[in-house]
């Protein structure tokens, strides 16, 4: 009689992708603010085409990961939210990107 | 929803387009502020009176276009780097120091130091043209 057999190790680097990141909206929102250093709300809501709720519901999640910072600000009377990545979220789209790459089988 | 690499590949690089084009109408405000600001003043601080109304009306025009530009279909909302807001806020003050010094001159009675405000005129804008000229490069 054989024993179980050792679940079989995952070599494609699909399997690396950082699921919280791997998602239609929070891949935009990451993309964005790696690329911007600091975006409004209103730029990724008019950059991602969604609903106020939806971004926030996203941004939410990031946040709660340590990946994303927010904070208020107001301009005159006019609150303003500024997002922008912590240093976790930086690494982690940059890994991202690299399995990506790696999928596709160019050299990041 | 599965995402193919390909379609996330290509989704980052739409949004990156996105902030480099937001971007780029960012620093061309900063830009035409910096240059503009030199002139502006010299118009309404040093020039005759022709020139002041010059100064006046252009400033105007080119308040309008700033507010307009970034409401342009496709360019809403912002995207900032905290160096900006740095160079910006320093704008701010250079961008009052020509007048704030030329009104100080006035009620001290001097009227020898009109080299003074020129130069304040000229370095007015330069933080705004150091902004503008950065962000441009970055893109």
């Amino acid at each position: 009689m054989s024993g179980a057999r050792p679940p079989q190790e995952h070599t494609h680097p699909r399997h690396d992708l950082d699921d919280l990141i791997h998602a239609p909206v929070r891949l935009s929102i990451m993309a964005a603010l790696a690329a911007a250093e600091q975006a409004d709300f209103r730029f990724l809501k008019e950059t991602i085409e969604v609903s106020d709720s939806l971004l926030s519901k996203h941004l939410l999640a990031l946040e709660e990961a340590g990946y994303v910072n927010a904070a208020k600000a107001f301009e005159g009377k006019r609150p303003r939210t500024w997002l922008s990545l912590t240093d976790q979220g930086r690494e982690a789209f940059r890994r991202y990107m690299d399995v990506l790459q790696q999928i596709i089988g160019k050299p990041s | 929803m599965e995402l193919s690499a390909g379609a996330a590949l290509d989704e980052v690089r739409r949004v990156e387009e996105e902030v480099r084009k937001t971007r780029r109408a960012y620093s061309t405000i900063l830009l035409v502020m910096g240059l503009a600001t030199g002139p502006y003043w010299w118009g309404m601080l040093l020039g005759p009176d022709w020139a002041g109304v010059v100064a006046g009306a252009g400033w105007i025009a080119l308040v309008i276009w700033m507010l307009v530009l970034p409401r342009r279909p496709g360019l809403r909302g912002r995207v900032n780097a905290p160096w900006v807001t740095r160079l910006t806020l320093l704008g701010g003050v250079t961008f009052l120091a020509p007048m704030l010094v030329a009104t100080g001159l006035k009620i001290a009675g001097v009227e020898t130091t009109n080299w003074l405000v020129a130069v304040l005129c000229l370095i007015s804008g330069l933080p705004m043209i150091y902004a503008g000229w950065r962000l441009r490069r970055s893109l």
